[in-house]
């Protein structure tokens, strides 16, 4: 009897142990996940290029998902200037591949710091603003950034750049390096959730004013997660430029890439691990499958968001979750009084 | 000394809301602090934890200014506070909530250590077993455990506790307050906001009156109870009664070795006494004669039942309004009083039983027509519309068709029910005091010429004297003539104007009768008064 009860208590507590991965992923999870990585990993060796160009693309739009998810989903912080990190990231990669000739992989890497320094930069001024404006706050950001860079003569103006593509690696390669950033950007929001910034992340999303109360240096807190945040989108940008072999301003600092990072993290399950990641298979495959009606496209889209903010307002990965009762879920033990 | 304030001052606009104010706190002293609504106490909170900044003055924190720091580096000295009205994190989990003050709070320590302590505090405070719940879920008693534990997970050298057993009934404030001595007899350093005399009295070694953001009386509780100043300011007709708690009370209470008593568990239902059948249950108040209960009732709730998801709320809950008659609705938190009302107003879907107003049914009427039909509801937090006059607010009060046609006369009634509102009429909504906001919630409330009344724990956070005013009137809007449904925290209040009296307990009516019977039932004295 005393055993089974001390087990139970052990077994209670491992539960409730957020803190180590090992208790909170189950060795099932470990097999599965194990099992997806490994086929991703083969996949160039059997599939058709097309297939690869597209599996690719989704890592990036994973990464950027993720990027958006630990500010907007963890954080609480809803930035509607995503596209600025990410256009950043791809112009220092294109003008140091151009101009310097620096090979491909320090320049990702150049873009990933940039993003991240350009955050930390405006973090000053816009932490200031909460809510609702900053969400403007860090629009105008963005397309403050997008306007100068059209009109900037030094980084090719409204043309923008041509990188030269002797430098840049096969498609296999940058299969590969998608695949790495997707890992990185997914492992590093597990990382930082599992240890003590996750409380605080979450605790300024809930609530900002007792965040500070208990102790939590709110301003740096989220100039952490705003800078890791930038980190990903920027190296995303930098890959997606050597990648396209062309950029312009327009197209890359485009609100489009913030627009659908928030849509792809609201239909998986925003402030979810898992769901970038469905989101981005979802939105992917919506478009595959209505790409010879482009007219409608669009449209169909936006209703499919209508449908889940109403009847999903968990998003996808959110509302599996709480059916399945996974750990997480916010239905277990959940009851109004 | 521990804390030490200096010559502080803040003021809002041409507001002095604290004025030149000096005290301190000794290490391992309790200190609290009353005063009316706008006295400065919140904003004096405020001011120590850096939230806003003082104007003029000095803070001193163990000898250290602490004056211009951010919030989190005082929090970080060792000072922890919590929240009049509960501020969760409401997304995480009990043990979530309590492992950010574990990690942030200041010292460093392991994931597995912060675990460790946040459950032993969670024990400590009766949480233990909802620790995996998501605070969002929780109850107004649960959160304001959690508002405690919180503030513990900082391991702080100084508490302060604004509020701590506002919107609590009798018996869970008795659970709550055992928690405290507990508390204070292991060394804790507390200051205490508190309009509940009998915690402050209780915990304090020496209070502090406030009024206008300036000190009106300083010294031990019975020196300040009978301060003439505080009395006309504040105290009002609690005066005499807190007097009588005092003397029940033995000197050294807190200090002298008796055990608190662990947090109780709601009282378990009990078997429902007969219900007293309609006309024999003559009011021993002095009752409109209208109370006479052999008419058909005005409002009648049969056997409802009623459900969130898979949580059943109500059971079986039948109750009976007669025209002319002030009718208490009495129970714990989470016992279902909020719900059963809003059952009347809202138009939670039942899952048996059936409403009637006035001999019809309107158990499918939608909300927005119950107001047409003469139902009125005066809510917990006053809900009025802060960026309109008070003129304007009580004219949108009238916006159904019954009582457009004679705003005026109504407008006239209420004026005289409440003078500061006509002396106030071109303020806006949220340039008012708590306790005139509270008014001009009930003023808005009789705009729509109601036969039934509702009012759901309209004097939550307010002085005693201010509730004195508000009882006083609601007495006199029942006199006119309107029913009143009173839901209120305070069982002895409530008691004294109702001509009768439904005890709810785990969703189930378990005792019902006039308020004079009531006081007399030994069972009912145990589990809401504590004697």
């Amino acid at each position: 009897m005393y055993r089974l009860r001390r087990m139970s208590v052990e077994y209670q507590k491992s539960r409730a142990s957020q803190g180590s991965l090992l208790s909170h992923l189950s060795w099932l999870r470990w097999a599965l996940l194990t099992l997806v990585l490994l086929a991703l990993a083969l996949l160039p060796q059997v599939a058709d290029p097309y297939t690869i160009a597209l599996v690719y693309t989704m890592f990036i739009y994973v990464a950027l998902a993720q990027s958006w998810n630990l500010v907007g989903g963890y954080t609480g912080l809803i930035s509607l200037g995503h596209a600025a990190f990410f256009g950043l990231g791809a112009y220092t990669t294109a003008i140091l591949m151009t101009w310097a000739n620096v090979d491909f992989y320090p320049s990702i890497l150049a873009s990933g710091l940039v993003a991240s320094l350009f955050a930390v930069i405006i973090s000053f001024p816009i932490f200031r603003f909460r809510g609702i404006y900053f969400a403007i706050g860090t629009l105008v950001l963005s397309e403050a950034l997008r306007i100068w860079m059209i009109n900037w003569s030094l980084t090719g103006g409204a043309q923008g750049i041509n990188l030269p593509i002797a430098n840049t690696p096969d498609p296999i390669s940058f299969y590969y390096v998608g695949f790495a950033l997707a890992i990185i950007a997914t492992g590093v929001l597990v990382l930082v959730l599992h240890s003590k910034p996750g409380f605080g992340l979450r605790a300024i999303r809930d609530n900002e004013d007792a965040a500070q109360n208990m102790g939590v240096n709110t301003f740096m807190v989220k100039l952490t997660a705003f800078a890791i945040s930038a980190c990903i989108a920027g190296l995303a940008g930098g890959i997606y430029a050597a990648y396209l072999g062309t950029i312009e301003p327009y197209s890359i600092f485009s609100v489009d890439w913030t627009i659908t990072a928030i849509n792809t993290v609201i239909i998986g399950g925003m402030g979810t691990l898992i769901g970038p990641i469905i989101g981005t298979i979802f939105t992917t495959a919506l478009s595959e499958g209505l790409k010879n009606y482009q007219t409608i496209h669009l449209i169909i889209t936006g209703v499919i968001l209508i449908l889940v903010i109403r009847f999903l307002p968990a998003g996808i990965w959110g509302q599996l979750r709480n059916w399945l009762r996974l750990p997480g879920s916010t239905a277990r033990e959940a009851r109004k009084v | 000394m521990l804390l030490e304030l200096e010559n502080v001052s803040k003021s809002f606009g041409a507001v002095a809301a604290v004025n030149q104010l000096s005290f301190s706190i000794a290490e391992g002293e309790v200190l609290g602090i009353m005063g009316p609504n706008g006295a400065g106490k919140t904003t004096l909170l405020n001011l120590i934890m850096g939230a806003i900044p003082l104007d003029r003055g000095t803070v001193r924190f163990a000898g250290e200014q602490i004056n211009g720091l951010r919030v989190s580096a005082i929090c970080h000295r060792g000072i922890g506070r919590t929240y009049q009205i509960p501020q969760p994190f409401k997304r995480m989990t009990v043990l979530e909530n309590l492992l950010v003050g574990e990690l942030y709070g200041g010292r460093r320590q392991s994931h597995r250590t912060a675990h460790a302590e946040a459950l032993e505090i969670l024990e400590r405070v009766g949480l233990a077993e909802r620790r995996d719940t998501p605070a969002t879920s929780l109850g107004l008693l649960d959160l304001k455990r959690l508002e405690l534990a919180r503030a513990l997970s900082l391991h702080p050298r100084l508490l302060l506790l604004d509020e701590i057993a506002g919107g609590l009934v009798e018996s869970e404030i008795e659970a709550l307050k055992a928690i405290l001595i507990d508390l204070k007899r292991s060394g804790m350093t507390m200051l205490i906001i508190e309009h509940l005399l009998s915690v402050l009295f209780d915990l304090s070694d020496r209070i502090l009156a406030l009024n206008f953001g300036k000190r009106i009386a300083e010294g031990s509780p019975e020196e300040v109870i009978h301060n003439e100043l505080v009395i006309k300011a504040y105290l009002g007709t609690e005066a005499t009664r807190g007097r009588e708690e005092l003397t029940t009370i033995q000197p050294g209470y807190a200090d002298s070795g008796q055990q608190p008593e662990a947090w109780p568990d709601p009282p378990a239902p009990r078997e429902p006494v007969p219900t007293q059948t309609n006309g024999q249950a003559a009011s021993t108040n002095s009752a409109p004669a209208t109370a006479a209960q052999n008419g058909t009732p005005l409002a009648r709730i049969a056997h409802v039942s009623a459900a969130y998801g898979e949580f059943q709320a109500l059971f079986d809950v039948s109750l009976d309004m007669y025209p002319g008659e002030i009718v208490a609705l009495i129970g714990l938190n989470g016992a279902g009083k909020t719900t059963l009302i809003r059952t009347l107003t809202r138009g939670l879907p039942l899952k048996g039983g059936d409403i009637f107003f006035k001999g019809q049914s309107i158990t499918r009427v939608p909300p927005h027509q119950i107001a047409a039909l003469g139902i009125a509801q005066c809510i917990e937090g006053r809900k009025i519309f802060p960026e309109l006059t008070v003129l304007e607010n009580l004219e949108l009060g009238a916006y159904c068709k019954r009582a457009r046609g004679q705003r005026q006369q109504t407008l006239r009634r209420v004026y005289d029910l409440f003078p500061i509102l006509a002396e106030r009429r071109d303020q806006l909504g949220s340039t008012l005091s708590g306790g005139q906001q509270q008014m001009l919630a009930i003023g808005r409330a009789l705009m729509a010429q109601p036969e039934l009344i509702i009012f759901d724990e309209i004097s939550l956070g307010l002085a005693p004297i201010v509730i004195d005013d508000l009882y006083r009137a609601i007495v006199e809007i029942n006199r006119q003539g309107v029913t009143v449904l009173l839901v209120e925290q305070s069982v002895q209040r409530s008691l004294d104007i109702a001509h009768r009296a439904y005890i709810i307990e785990h969703g189930r009516i378990v005792l019902t009768g006039t308020a004079e019977e009531l006081r007399q039932n030994e069972q009912f004295r145990r589990a809401y008064f504590g004697i």
